[in-house]
């Protein structure tokens, strides 16, 4: 420990709670009916291409993407489209539209353009591959793949960093992933180091999954790409998932403040992201479905395999329902998941995880200048200030503080004795200095 | 079943995070409130029975301050332990047989005055009890320099006068390493809670072991105690750190939350200025005993404190280098700054066209 900063323990050791890791992933069967957002991932929404009446099929494009940070998005069931109606983001709470697709039951498939030889595919058209998969960053900031693979010309990438942290208490999807897909996403990352051409690359596991360490090490040494790609260890402490954390904790590096992980020439994607990318450059397939846990207050947790679109209310009926006390619906981990309003919400992109709890949120207290939430902040920064900011209207101070450098992870809120929701006033204050910034 | 739960149950929508650390700020005051009894006890066995009605006098008072000042504010009483600690406080810091009207009265100042008149919980400058201890040095210098020696039975009221270790006209019979043990077990005279560095630091130990307060404050006082006392010629740094209540203030008055900087350095420049205040009074001061200023004067210091000391930020660029590739990588850097070009305009190709 370092005397003036202990940087290494910053971060703080939520309880695991990694109930379903010994549970195999489970096809839940198809939706009656689907309800696809258009703006499922970062950037510009989708444009929808089909109208009221119109017969879709399993995998067949119904929008198009709306800029170069847009990726398209193809119906996961056969069916017909019923309307299109507006609806609530369940991630950024903004109003949107979306397709409603009353399925037929028959799960019939467009036709699949699967490449002969794979291996001798272009760099274009793997991104082009990519890119009409609808491919987006599936560990839960959907940022489209096809952008982070084609950095501008003066960046170049170096190394890829894999994360396959999983450091949000009860998701397990990931680990499920690694275990039962890891061949697939192995090769997922060949061709993300041959579309980058660089031949360095780590995945990070936490310590808590060792039965994935050894499974990826198994695969790793096994394939010919063993000399370039190595399973990195990592302490399991929350947020290490956080591509920032990560990068830092791997390669011993930070990124400058405002950048992003092509600043300092590395990429970093999620391990269910390279299953995709496998599936859509190896069998041709679209980004339709994706895995996510069901834990909680449910009867059964289970890490299940969902088309997107799927009412939630779906999904935990297939996992027994909920216990009787149960009123909040998180989609996502615990520390950053977003709470759902309704049960009927549909699982996007994004969803990693369905969580299940009784509200438990406290009566906020005094600030005590404990300091809990300086040393838990991994980004190092004086949390407890942008409360008392926000709370003074002071918005303009914020950016003394490097408030944009805050990654909402919650360590703060997590720890913090007064129960502060720390993040919401940090959100609060990131809206307002948007809504300021000059256009 | 699973369906009317689904269809009818109303869902509560909260910010993340939606799980919590079971530490709140109750918890925290009840383990420092446990913590203290020990010193108590310490001063109920040197000094008799009277000690704890002192303490009980006091903490009675801070929580019916609290409450009418709450009042008087329209604002909502809670009970949250923090009057305990600071009436608990206030009175281990009061010579053995002060009297009761100057206990309320100081109890009172601590809460009203200190506390409350700042804002509350969180907002006061300084250190309710240490400031409530230096109004009643100020205002009533008589009883507060009144100190007796160990009591032979814990129901005694009888007082020897006598002085402190650290007090003028102080002198001791026995060898340097008797004088080490009685200040280590409390056999000294001195305030009601701060005679025993023993029984302190074990409640120290106990606020160490739950986490609630860190290493850094107590260490680096204590050690800075003890190396200017070691460098001064004349001065004994084991009997400095002993006697008097350093221990006491480093273990449960520097460490107060409120009042002390949030960052690890802003705290390490507390403590040190702190152990550097206290030898000053000590030593070169009028007064035998500095550690309640020291701590006083240093909490004076931390709003400046914590506005300049703050930590450096991830990926944070000193203004004067701009450099975008500020930190070292593990190992690798020139292989690869040799070949930018060639690669770079073979992905400009295939990223346009």
């Amino acid at each position: 420990m370092s005397l003036f900063n202990n940087e290494k323990s910053h971060g703080i050791h939520p309880p695991g709670n990694k109930i379903t890791s010994n549970k195999k992933i489970e096809r839940v069967p198809l939706p009656k009916q689907v309800i696809l957002p258009l703006s499922q991932h970062i950037g510009a929404p989708s444009k929808a291409i089909v109208k009221k009446g119109d017969e879709v099929k399993v995998g067949q494009k119904i929008a198009e993407a709306g800029g170069f940070v847009s990726v398209p998005i193809h119906s996961t069931v056969s069916g017909k489209v019923t309307k299109v109606i507006e609806m609530v983001s369940s991630v950024t709470s903004n109003v949107g539209n979306a397709i409603v697709i009353e399925a037929d039951g028959k799960d019939d498939w467009v036709k699949i353009d699967k490449p002969s030889k794979p291996n001798k595919l272009s760099k274009k058209e793997i991104l082009n591959r990519v890119k009409e998969a609808g491919i987006v960053g599936l560990g839960g900031a959907t940022f489209p793949t096809h952008v982070k693979l084609q950095p501008p010309p003066d960046k170049k990438i170096d190394t890829i960093i894999i994360n396959g942290c999983e450091c949000e208490p009860f998701i397990t999807s990931d680990h499920r992933l690694m275990l039962e897909h890891g061949e697939e996403i192995l090769k997922g990352l060949e061709i993300m180091m041959k579309v980058l051409g660089c031949n360095e690359a780590y995945i990070g596991i936490e310590s808590n999954k060792p039965d994935a360490i050894e499974n990826m090490e198994k695969i790793v040494s096994e394939s010919n790409i063993s000399g370039e790609v190595i399973v990195e260890l990592l302490p399991a402490q929350y947020p290490m998932g956080a591509e920032k954390t990560l990068l830092k904790r791997i390669l011993g590096m930070e990124v400058p403040i405002g950048g992003l992980p092509m600043d300092v020439g590395v990429v970093v994607q999620n391990v269910g992201t390279l299953k995709a990318i496998y599936d859509a450059i190896y069998d041709g397939i679209p980004l339709v479905e994706r895995v996510l846990t069901v834990s909680g207050a449910v009867k059964e947790p289970k890490n299940i395999i969902s088309r997107f679109g799927t009412p939630a209310s779906e999904i935990i009926d297939y996992c027994g329902g909920t216990n009787s006390n149960a009123n909040v619906m998180i989609f996502g981990g615990p520390m950053m998941g977003i709470a759902q309003i309704s049960f009927d919400t549909p699982t996007t992109k994004g969803t990693n995880s369905i969580l299940i709890q009784k509200n438990n949120t406290e009566v906020e207290g005094n600030c005590i200048r404990c300091g809990t939430c300086v040393e838990n902040c991994p980004m190092n920064l004086m949390p407890l200030m942008y409360v008392a900011y926000v709370k003074k209207n002071m918005y303009d101070e914020l950016k003394d503080y490097w408030i944009d450098n805050c990654v909402e992870c919650g360590s703060c809120a997590y720890g913090c004795p007064a129960n502060i929701p720390l993040v919401q006033y940090i959100k609060v204050g990131k809206a307002e200095l948007q809504k300021r910034r000059p256009k | 079943m699973a369906e009317e739960t689904v269809d009818q149950k109303r869902l509560v929508v909260s910010t993340s995070p939606h799980i919590h650390d079971k530490k709140n700020t109750k918890k925290v005051m009840y383990v420092v409130c446990l913590a203290l009894l020990l010193p108590i006890i310490g001063g109920v066995y040197f000094f008799g029975i009277y000690t704890l009605l002192v303490v009980l006098v006091s903490v009675i008072t801070a929580i019916t301050t609290e409450f009418l000042a709450k009042r008087l504010r329209k604002r909502e009483f809670i009970m949250d332990g923090s009057a305990i600690v600071t009436g608990m406080l206030f009175a281990l810091v009061l010579p053995p047989r002060i009297p009761l009207w100057a206990v309320i009265i100081g109890a009172a100042f601590c809460i009203a005055i200190v506390k409350e008149a700042f804002g509350g919980l969180g907002h006061n400058i300084f250190n309710p009890a240490l400031a409530g201890r230096a109004f009643i040095t100020v205002s009533f210098a008589g009883l507060m320099t009144s100190w007796i020696a160990p009591v032979k039975s814990v129901i005694s009221l009888d007082s020897i006068t006598s002085a402190t270790p650290l007090g003028e006209g102080f002198s001791y019979a026995g060898s340097t390493s008797d004088l080490y043990i009685d200040l280590l077990f409390g056999n000294v005279g001195g305030c009601i809670g701060e005679t025993s560095a023993l029984f302190i630091l074990i409640g120290g130990l106990l606020l160490l072991a739950t986490g609630v307060i860190k290493w850094r404050i107590p260490v680096v006082y204590i050690g800075t105690v003890f190396l200017l006392a070691w460098l001064i010629p004349g001065q004994d740094p084991v009997f400095h750190i002993l006697a008097g209540g350093l221990f006491l203030g480093a273990f449960f008055m520097a460490t107060d939350y409120v009042t002390c900087p949030m960052t690890a350095k802003g705290q390490f420049i507390f403590a040190f200025g702190a152990g550097v205040l206290v030898i000053l009074i000590r030593v070169y001061g009028s007064m035998p005993e500095g550690v309640a200023f020291s701590i006083l004067l240093m909490n004076a210091f931390t709003p400046l404190i914590d506005r300049h000391v703050k930590p450096k930020p991830y990926g944070y660029i000193p203004p004067e280098k701009k450099s975008r590739f500020p930190l070292k990588k593990k190992a690798k850097t020139t292989d690869v700054a040799d070949k930018p070009d060639q690669d770079s305009s073979t992905d400009k190709k295939e990223g346009k066209k």
